[in-house]
């Protein structure tokens, strides 16, 4: 079997599937009945039940919120019963801070007070006229 | 819309309605009646209603591939629950006695397998336009797409089931 597919054969294809599946399909009759009777069965959620229902659902999700939101201070408060007395995040240090202290930490974190060494100089006796003639 | 009313225009698309639920269900036809049936509980119970946005079978299209979608995902579920594992079930794409298959048979076995190899968005819009024989813009309100994409899909989808086709082991003749 050899030869190429153009439009039209493409187009015959599908009206020949359509035709052969519209021979089998189900009776509309049978299916509306079906569909009927489970509509019948099936309870009738009218508008006021689903609002009632919403409503419920956030009653419940706002008590939850509520509950846990009283619940969470308590929590809180237990460290200072405990004798730990919580410090303020201004004057907290870590723990491990010890380690980045050094002998020379001095010279970086303060800052010389020139009047002081210039007085310091004047009590050993250097003065700046006789540094200026030597 | 009036019960009467719904009932015809129900009646009209049935024909219709029933091949696309064939096709959302993989051409399942237990598995597409049941699909039917719930897409015409969802239009007459009220949980779906024409809005007058699109054409009545457009709408129905919709529904019918919405609730197609839902029951394939509520069976995966459930097979995934329940369902021992099988190494006994036969895989896609054999298709029993197909060399006695008449010429059209033939035909249209060799479409329904070139169809197969589409990427789905592009065999849907191609079911879409050429079985369904609705427009572009139609098959896009159907499946929840541009129209634009729409158009790319089918474009792309008609070349490559034409190659698809031209390549098929069993070619047809004239």
């Amino acid at each position: 079997m050899t030869g190429e597919w153009k439009d039209d054969d493409m187009e015959r294809a599908f009206a020949e599937w359509r035709a052969g599946d519209a021979r089998d399909a189900p009776l509309f009759s049978a299916t509306y009945a079906a569909a009927m009777n489970a509509a019948t069965k099936r309870p009738a959620t009218a508008p006021w039940q689903r609002t009632a229902a919403a409503a419920t659902i956030l009653a419940v999700a706002a008590g939850g919120w509520l509950t846990l939101h009283e619940r969470l201070p308590q929590v809180t408060t237990r460290f200072p019963e405990g004798g730990v007395p919580a410090p303020a995040l201004s004057t907290w240090r870590s723990p491990t801070a010890f380690l980045l202290q050094g002998p020379s930490d001095m010279l970086t974190t303060t800052l010389p007070t020139i009047s002081a060494s210039f007085a310091d100089l004047h009590a050993l006796g250097v003065h700046a006229g006789h540094q200026r003639q030597q | 819309m009036e019960h009467a009313e719904l009932r015809l225009q129900l009646e009209t698309c049935h024909g219709q309605s029933y091949s696309w639920a064939l096709h959302c269900c993989e051409r399942d036809r237990v598995e597409a009646e049941d699909v039917l049936q719930a897409a015409y509980l969802k239009v007459l119970d009220g949980r779906a209603r024409f809005d007058g946005r699109s054409s009545f079978a457009t709408w129905l299209f919709a529904v019918i591939r919405r609730t197609a979608a839902d029951e394939r995902r509520r069976r995966m579920l459930r097979f995934a629950r329940h369902a021992p594992l099988r190494d006994d079930l036969p895989l896609g794409g054999e298709r029993a006695g197909a060399v006695e298959l008449s010429e059209s048979a033939e035909r249209r076995a060799i479409l329904e397998a070139a169809l197969d190899a589409l990427p789905r968005r592009q065999r849907e819009v191609l079911l879409l336009v050429m079985y369904h024989e609705r427009t572009v813009e139609e098959a896009a309100a159907v499946i929840g797409i541009g129209v634009g994409s729409a158009r790319t899909h089918y474009a792309r989808g008609k070349q490559r089931l034409r190659e698809l086709l031209q390549h098929s082991e069993l070619r047809h003749d004239r």
